[in-house]
């Protein structure tokens, strides 16, 4: 039903980078703990060393002869503890007096420190495998000896390897175990995000009134959720405005179509003379005439809602196009007692067909709706166009909803002529094209609806124009 | 007056050659744009009338293959008002367009028009039976009898008058008078046309002013 999703799992980035960061904190405390390790070692070992060179010497200046030192190799292999040290005492020609060397490690020629220094650190030689330290000493009877004590370093070496080993699997093991924990516990704190998920799933048009709950949100998501409803709420409203624009659409259909189907029936009941079918046709004419205006207005609407149509925007003469409107709506106005005042002056640069339209439907409701003899001004005033007429005014209830398609303040006033409830939905279409606004305003005093194009002008109040009220 | 009409919607053909055959003119019908250009090869019309959308060749085609062969003028007819789609027609050289659905008499009105065309003679006097209308002096008089009218009014006794015998629509009637181009929602020319009457004809016989219900007005000395 639904795609797979692609981006990366949120869950598993984190969980990721928690492993990475765990691995990085136990590696780097694995490194500095080994350090420690090794150096503490190489100290006792450079110190066991150091102590074996001057307990040999004291031992052989104490002994009475050599000989005898020959006689006790025992001595000096319980002395040395393992397997892994070695000791030499040669004389100055080069032949041994005592050997012990487990492993017949072949040593390479070593410089011995004098007789009277005592060893330190420093003295010490070293390889990979083995470390050796060389004095020179006096035996029993003068004769000049040299000592050489040694280590070989293995066991030292497979010991820290083990060590090295183990920090290797603690940072791999610790990343596994963080990426495990993490994922788990991720999983688990985004949760409310697929309740929310199903929740939102389960909206559909019967109940686009549900809303998120905040409560069981974490807060870090509060907003997004409240975005979310906010949409809701608006897709409701729309919705609902679209059931309703829906039905009035079915109503003022079925008028036109009732009075078809009625008069076209009653005609075919029995043979009529030919002036009856003409005034029959003709009636129907007037009937399909108003579906036909209907149509056009509504596909206006939907074009421009849908912005593709495209404006014509030209300089327009406010004065000249106030007077062909004026004398459009002369006639009328004069049956009905009312002065049309044609105020405006200047300029717009705006849809020349589309002004007209739109101030056409502000004169035909003024013309409509003006109290006898009073006296309807078209004018212009910071960027907005006006029509001001006196009469009853609008109540506050149908200032909201004037604007929507078929909203009528008294649905009982259709008449046959009108723009069938669309001409000021028409009027906003317009005005949004333009990038502009429809505001009305309406007292005892007067009614007055602008057309305000420049949205960027100070405005005043309730768009009245000086000489309006 | 010889006419082509290529329309592939039968009963939309059937209504136009008839009307435009009750109006005096000879009418040939193609319903798909094949049949279109054969008659277009075979036959010279005086005025086309092309429906955009066609099956086989569509109207586009028609009308370049119209525009090799001559400048026979050419009535586009689009169920699409979409800009684009009238801009494209009048760029391929069509001379004028109407959106579906339209009422018969502003075909007619189009269709006179357009073969009108040319060197228009402008008529500085008109009579109509016992009304006299002289254009440069702005005066109309009926039996003799000087009527004064406001300019509005002069203008539209002049569009009717100029048009003798055509029934115009109100929507024609208020783009030409009132240079108002919108379809209107409202009886403002019925109401101008009442005034008009009351000045002109109603202390008057013969009636020259008709309301042909439904359509529009026409201005013409009743044959009695």
């Amino acid at each position: 039903m639904s795609e797979p999703a692609r981006g990366p799992s949120l869950a598993w980035r984190l969980a990721t980078a928690f492993a990475l960061v765990c691995a990085l904190v136990l590696g780097v405390a694995g490194i500095f703990l080994y350090r420690s390790l090794e150096s503490e070692l190489v100290y006792r070992d450079d110190q066991a060393l150091l102590g074996r060179l001057e307990q040999v010497r004291a031992l052989i200046q104490d002994s009475d002869s050599l000989d005898a030192l020959q006689q006790r190799p025992r001595l000096y292999q319980n002395m040395l503890a393992n397997q892994e040290s070695l000791l030499l005492v040669n004389r100055a020609d080069g032949t041994p007096v005592i050997t012990i060397n487990p492993w017949q490690q072949a040593l390479p020629p070593l410089t011995p420190i004098a007789e009277q220094r005592s060893a330190q650190a420093s003295d010490i030689q070293r390889w990979p495998t083995l470390m050796l330290l060389a004095g020179a000493t006096q035996g029993p009877r003068g004769e000049a000896l040299t000592v050489v004590v040694g280590k070989r370093l293995a066991e030292r070496e497979a010991m820290l390897a083990s060590y090295r080993l183990r920090v290797y699997l603690a940072v791999g093991l610790g990343g596994l175990l963080a990426f495990a924990l993490g994922l788990l516990l991720l999983r688990r704190a985004l949760w409310p995000l697929r309740h929310m998920t199903e929740t939102v799933a389960g909206i559909d048009l019967r109940s686009l009134g549900r809303r998120l709950q905040l409560q069981a949100i974490p807060r870090e998501l509060h907003e997004p959720v409240q975005a979310l409803n906010g949409m809701l709420a608006r897709l409701d409203e729309s919705f609902q405005r679209l059931s309703q624009f829906s039905a009035d659409l079915a109503h003022e259909i079925r008028t036109p179509l009732h009075n078809l189907l009625g008069s076209n029936g009653l005609a075919l009941n029995q043979p009529r003379s030919s002036a009856e079918y003409q005034e029959l046709l003709a009636s129907n004419l007037e009937e399909f005439e108003r579906l036909n205006r209907m149509v056009e207005n509504l596909l206006f609407l939907a074009r421009a809602d849908h912005g593709e149509r495209l404006l014509n925007r030209q300089l327009i003469e406010l004065h000249d196009l106030g007077e062909d409107l004026c004398a459009y709506f002369e006639a009328l106005a004069e049956d009905r007692g009312l002065q049309l005042q044609n105020q405006l002056q200047g300029s717009l640069h705006a849809d020349l067909q589309l002004v007209q339209r739109a101030l056409a439907n502000l004169l035909a409701n003024a013309v409509r709706h003006a109290a006898a003899g009073s006296t309807v001004i078209l004018g212009a005033a910071r960027g907005q166009l006006f029509v001001s007429n006196e009469g009853e005014p609008i109540g506050a209830a149908h200032v909201g909803k004037l604007f929507d398609r078929f909203y009528r303040v008294d649905p009982s006033r259709a008449a046959p002529g009108d723009s069938g409830g669309l001409g000021l939905a028409i009027v906003r279409s317009i005005m949004h094209l333009h990038g502009g606004t429809v505001d009305v305003s309406s007292d005892e005093h007067a009614t007055v609806f602008s057309l305000v194009f420049d949205t960027d002008a100070p405005r005043s109040g309730p768009g009245r124009a000086p000489g309006a009220a | 007056m010889h006419l082509l009409v290529v329309e592939d919607e039968a009963k939309t053909a059937q209504f136009l050659a008839k009307g435009l055959v009750e109006s005096g003119f000879s009418v040939d019908v193609a319903l798909n744009g094949l049949d279109g250009r054969h008659f277009i090869e075979e036959q010279a019309y005086d005025l086309v009338i092309l429906d955009v959308m066609l099956p086989g060749l569509n109207g586009w085609q028609l009308l370049k293959l119209i525009r090799q062969r001559g400048d026979t003028p050419v009535l586009f007819l689009t169920a699409k008002d979409a800009l684009e789609d009238r801009v494209r027609g009048l760029d391929l050289g069509a001379d004028d367009y109407l959106v579906k659905p339209f009422a018969f008499v502003e075909l007619l009105a189009r269709v006179r028009t357009l073969l009108r065309r040319g060197p228009a003679r402008e008529i500085e006097v008109y009579r109509i039976a016992d009304l006299e209308l002289d254009v440069l002096r702005r005066r109309v008089s009926r039996g003799g009898q000087r009527i004064a009218l406001t300019n509005k009014e002069f203008a539209l006794l002049h569009l009717l008058a100029s048009r003798r015998g055509e029934v115009l629509s109100r929507t024609l009637i208020a783009s030409q008078v009132w240079n108002l181009n919108f379809d209107s929602d409202t009886n403002m020319v019925e109401v101008a046309v009442r005034r008009l009457r009351a000045k002109v004809d109603d202390p008057y016989l013969p009636k020259l002013i008709h309301t042909v219900r439904g359509v529009g007005y026409q201005l013409e000395a009743a044959d009695e």
